[in-house]
């Protein structure tokens, strides 16, 4: 906090100290006068009370002047913007984009500011081990720790729980995607910049498929068409795959089945609203899918798949379509900058937007509550996400840029011909629930909506209840 | 202020007395207060918080006095009034006694209640926990019951959060000593705040390695929760009351095939091998052919060299040598769904355990909270509850406790089995390991290099190519090499048209070729395709079938999909049933999701293992292990 608070009113001295008494200075709240005297006159012990009045006064008065000082004047000698000097520590998830980019700006931050050089302290790839080993170093104090690398979903709780600082007011957001930033903002305030984010897109394998589906009756009606005769190369054996698997791809791509339906899971309120006929609609979509039939609209085996899985499957051919984030292309694109796969791509394929809303996925940077360079630490984050460095991430590394002008540059636009899909598809992204106990409520919404599958997408009656305690963190 | 001085009377005197008794008592009852914070859960806190309320109440009869001066230099009529009614006295003491324990009860409480209703369940504490591979499914059940537990005992809250992580025994071993550096933060996991690997032995053999390292391992509480005896899991019953040498003769005699997990990658198999040496009282000679067998067991039976569960699951018809625990859990169809044939268990009279030690580990700057959570956990596993958890888990609990299902005869095993529950003695493992590395045999081991146009791909900001960290990750494991062992080295494709193989050092002798092979390595530019099926075509039939005096395996490296157009399963039916074991080591794009690579692998009794371009070296170094005859450490 950097605006200070009000001062206490109206405890200024009205009365000037009498006559003969010392100056204000206010005695220690030891040594204060002795009690009334066993019975002197009345008078004498209205002449003392006075002086004793007198004293309180001002020791009233000093107090609320060295009050006043100290909340006015002391911050304003002690002002200093100059970031603090020292190490400067990332705690971070593993860098998986292309040649360690997110390695190569912080080189880039060490030479131009030598008196705090920065280091990514990087942990197991696994998110889960991620989330606990930054909540365990938060809660212990952050020894060490100025900035945590911290995944969208995790703002609430990180910010709740006081782990990191929230920025000032006059933070300059000026350039950011709206619904990167929106994932920084708790409880009306900003904790955070975001450092890259992410959308789903569906992939489609071209010739077989002209058009992209705008919604999903029309991706079946594609999947049954294209299915029933063959064309060229390898002949796909079901429509569609998304990453089913028990982990946090299936809350991904269940709550994107209820939104494609035009369904919600939690409202705006924190309500839990799953239980409406659209949501239902979009679980039954995924259990009527993965049913045996002739075409198969969805893989069975995408249940056991997750994003590498499933990128496999759609590069062997298997499939018609495919849900996966932009880091798929790199794999199926031989032109592709990463430059991933080899000789010509087994199959053609377009991308385009998903047939309803992404979840919005992306990382944000916070500087650590018990950070002890915290300007520092703000100025590297701004550092990080200034545009020079969204635009080298997403250029040289593949992370999505959280600055829309990334996505108007003529080298990104040449490079990855999914950017201007991407930035659509990120702009009508949602976020998922936004909730202190996130972890909790994840692993609750994918039990319910694997008790759901197996039986024919039907929601158990208690799913409601279940999910709206785990919001609040119940187990 | 002068015309005062006459005032100080005793009274006046006494007041930096009450002062400092204001503060203490203060201080004292608010500390108490905080310490019962929450709904008492035991007598203890109970006690604590009525002393605690009661000295809060003392203060606040000190603190009373000096109200009551204070209001008495404004106006005195106070003093007047409290001359004249003693009782006043008391009256105030009682009631802010009462009040202040009425507070201590109700403010917490509300205070949480509100908190709760507002706002939902505080964050519970993170405890970090570590475990072997093969115990990561049970102990993640395990922790769960345990969050459970706590969110009962919290209005629902629950109060730890425990994320369970499974390791190699090498490795988390490893990372205990070097007491956690960054490295192997990101190799292995988060730092453990509690460990429970799978036998004290691990926690010794680290405390030993710690010490080149000059860590002091900060173990806190050490004690094992469980027990499971190294056993033998058959389809049919054999006569109980034997000792291993005896079984292990009973087998031969009926012509049993029986395997054993890996040493290099379970305790149980360096526990099973440690039993059965010391039954056999074994020589070189005895050694040699029980490690013969066994490996002609795993050959023929085209079993992976892994784990108890690799070995349960693969479902071949030979009996395997492992722990209680494991065959019980195979026998409920957790890991691998309902058994194709139940396995039954026999106990011999002089088999080792393992003694499932609890570890807590108090690193510095662990939050109070974490470190009560990790504590907690582990007075909990020692509690009715957790001990129950424990049997459900297929484990005995120490103490005197009923076993119950799953450790019945509905799963193979006996309730009422008597077996050794001590710890084994390190210096008989370590002895029966030093044994094992002279018995068991070599490897011959072909390599086969991605060296596609991908493989030129930078991985850092030096210019280091996937290729150049792929070679010095082979460089690494080949110091494992024994020089009973042989090697060969290829790359594919060819050339930058991106097909066929070429050799680099044919498959020969391991002894000082480990230069030979860095050189040639580093003369390698990658260009062309994948030729990926087809390098597993022709490099499983160059190595050859096993002599069966060695293991011969072929590891492919590769960081992409095939482009050699081979189908899958027409590779899968060609390399099956030659007597060769495929690994895949898959790196950048390539993965082991593919059901073609996992398949191909799976049926030569090889594997497939997922490499991030940092955790290279560890995977290969693991792989070849498993692989070479030499010392594995």
């Amino acid at each position: 906090m950097t605006t200070p608070p009000t001062p206490p009113p109206g405890d200024d001295p009205p009365t000037p100290p009498p006559p003969g008494d010392d100056p204000p200075t206010p005695p220690p709240p030891d040594d204060d006068p002795p009690a009334p005297p066993p019975g002197p006159g009345l008078r004498d012990r209205i002449r003392r009370a006075r002086g004793r009045a007198g004293l309180l006064a001002g020791f009233v008065a000093g107090v609320a002047v060295a009050a006043l000082a100290a909340v006015h004047l002391v911050p304003l000698l002690d002002r200093d913007d100059g970031p603090e000097r020292g190490d400067l520590v990332i705690l971070s998830g593993r860098d998986d984009g292309d040649g360690n980019q997110r390695q190569a700006l912080v080189d880039q931050w060490n030479a131009l500011h030598p008196d705090n050089p920065a280091r990514i302290e990087e942990i197991a790839a696994d998110a889960d081990a991620q989330h606990s080993e930054m909540v365990a170093r938060a809660q212990g104090g952050g020894a060490g720790v100025d900035i945590f690398n911290l995944d969208v979903t995790w703002t609430a709780e990180f910010a709740s729980s006081d782990y990191i600082r929230p920025l000032p007011d006059t933070q300059d957001v000026a350039g950011f995607l709206p619904a990167p930033l929106a994932t920084c903002r708790y409880r009306g305030k900003l904790w955070g910049l975001p450092f890259n984010t992410d959308a789903g897109l569906l992939y489609y394998r071209t010739p077989l498929v002209t058009a992209a589906p705008a919604n999903w009756a029309q991706l079946v009606n594609t999947v049954q068409d294209v299915l029933s005769r063959s064309g060229p190369g390898p002949q796909p054996v079901a429509g569609w795959a998304g990453q089913l698997r028990d982990y946090e791809g299936l809350t991904v791509n269940a709550l994107e089945a209820i939104w494609g339906a035009g369904g919600e899971v939690v409202d705006g309120h924190g309500e839990v609203v799953i239980d409406s006929p659209e949501a239902q609609t979009g679980l039954t979509r995924l259990a009527a899918g993965l049913r045996p039939g002739a075409p198969q609209v969805i893989l069975p085996d995408s249940v056991r798949f997750d994003e590498t899985a499933t990128t496999q499957a759609f590069a062997g051919g298997k499939l018609l379509f495919m849900r996966n984030w932009p880091v798929a292309h790199r794999a199926l694109d031989p032109a592709d900058p990463a430059g991933g796969a080899d000789g010509a791509a087994a199959v053609g394929f377009g991308v385009a937007k998903l047939p309803g809303p992404s979840v919005l996925g992306g990382q944000n940077l916070a500087v650590a509550r018990q950070s002890r360079h915290p300007r520092a630490a703000r100025a590297l984050i701004e550092f990080l996400t200034g545009e020079r460095s969204q635009q080298l991430l997403f250029e040289r590394g593949g992370f999505a840029a959280t600055r829309e002008i990334v996505y108007r540059d003529a080298t990104v636009v040449k490079l990855y011909r999914y950017a201007p899909t991407l930035l659509d598809a990120i702009r009508s992204a949602h976020s998922r629930p936004v909730t202190a106990h996130y972890a909790q409520f994840s692993e609750t919404f994918r039990q319910v909506v694997l008790e759901a599958l197996a039986d024919g997408g039907q929601l158990r009656a208690d799913a409601k209840p279940r999910l709206q305690r785990a919001l609040q963190g119940y187990k | 202020m002068t015309d005062d001085d006459g005032d100080n009377d005793g009274r006046g005197s006494a007041r930096p007395l009450v002062s400092l008794l204001v503060v203490v008592s203060g201080a004292l009852g608010i500390s108490l207060q905080q310490l019962s914070a929450g709904t008492p859960a035991t007598t203890a806190s109970w006690v604590l918080l009525i002393v605690g309320s009661c000295i809060g109440g003392a203060a606040g009869i000190l603190a009373t006095g000096l109200f009551e001066r204070l209001l008495a230099w404004a106006g005195f009529g106070w003093a007047f009034l409290r001359r004249r009614t003693r009782m006043r006295t008391v009256v105030v003491a009682a009631t802010a006694c009462a009040l202040a324990v009425a507070a201590g009860l109700v403010i917490p409480v509300a205070y949480e209640t509100l908190h709760r209703y507002l706002y939902g369940c505080p964050q519970p504490a993170a405890v970090r926990v570590m475990t072997s591979v093969e115990q990561l499914a049970a102990a993640r059940r395990v922790a769960g019951a345990y969050e459970v537990a706590t969110a009962e005992q919290h209005h629902g809250c629950p109060t730890a959060d425990l994320y369970v992580y499974g390791a190699g025994p090498t490795e988390s071993r490893a990372a205990v000593a070097s007491g956690w550096l960054n490295d192997a933060l990101q190799r292995i996991g988060p730092r453990a705040d509690v460990w429970l690997p799978d036998s004290t032995l691990d926690v010794s053999a680290a405390v030993a390695a710690s010490a080149r390292f000059g860590v002091a391992v900060p173990i806190a509480e050490q004690r094992s929760i469980a027990y499971s005896p190294i056993v033998l899991a058959a389809p049919t019953a054999l006569p109980g009351d034997q000792q291993w040498r005896q079984l292990w003769a009973e087998i031969g005699r009926l012509g049993w095939d029986v395997v054993r997990p890996d040493p290099a990658v379970s305790s149980a198999g360096v526990l099973a091998t440690a039993a059965l040496y010391a039954s056999l009282g074994a020589p070189v000679a005895a050694a040699r052919d029980v490690e013969q067998r066994l490996e002609a067991a795993l050959d023929r039976g085209r079993y992976p060299l892994g784990t108890s569960q690799d070995l349960l699951c693969h479902g071949g018809t030979a009996a395997v040598i492992t722990t209680e625990q494991a065959v019980v859990r195979y026998n409920q169809g957790l890991g691998c769904g309902p058994p194709e044939r139940p396995l039954l268990v026999q106990y011999p009279n002089d088999t080792i355990s393992e003694d499932h030690p609890f570890v807590r580990l108090a690193w510095d700057g662990v939050a109070a909270t974490t470190t009560a959570a990790a504590a907690g956990f582990g007075a909990w596993l020692g509690s009715d509850d957790g001990r129950r958890e424990l049997v459900r888990a297929g484990l005995r609990p120490t103490g005197l406790f009923a076993v119950g299902d799953p450790l019945t005869e509905q799963f193979g095993a006996h309730a009422g089995a008597v077996f050794d529950r001590r710890a084994p003695q390190p210096k008989a493992v370590e002895d029966a390991l030093r044994l094992y590395e002279r018995a068991h045999r070599p490897g011959r081991v072909l390599l086969a290099l991605d060296a596609s146009g991908s493989m030129q791909a930078g991985v850092d900001r030096a210019g280091t190519t996937r290729f150049q960290l792929a070679s010095r990750g082979v460089t690494g494991a080949l110091d494992l090499m024994s020089d009973r062992d042989e090697f060969g080295l290829r790359i594919f494709p060819a050339d930058g048209r991106g097909a066929g193989t070429r050799e680099l050092l044919p498959i020969g002798p391991a002894a000082g070729r480990k230069q030979a092979a860095a050189d040639a390595m580093a003369a390698v530019r990658p260009a062309g395709g994948t030729p990926l099926l087809q390098a597993i075509l022709d490099g499983a039939r160059d190595v050859g079938a096993s002599p069966g005096d060695r293991i011969a395996s072929l590891v492919v490296l590769t960081d992409g999909n095939d482009t050699s157009g081979r189908s899958p399963s027409e590779v899968d039916a060609q390399v099956r049933g030659r007597g060769v074991r495929v690994f895949v080591v898959a790196i950048g794009e390539a993965s082991c999701g593919t059901l073609a690579l996992r398949d191909v692998t799976a049926h030569t009794g090889g594997g497939c293992y997922d490499a991030g371009l940092d955790t290279l070296d560890d995977v290969l170094v693991a792989l070849f292990g498993l692989l070479w005859g030499g010392d594995t450490g």
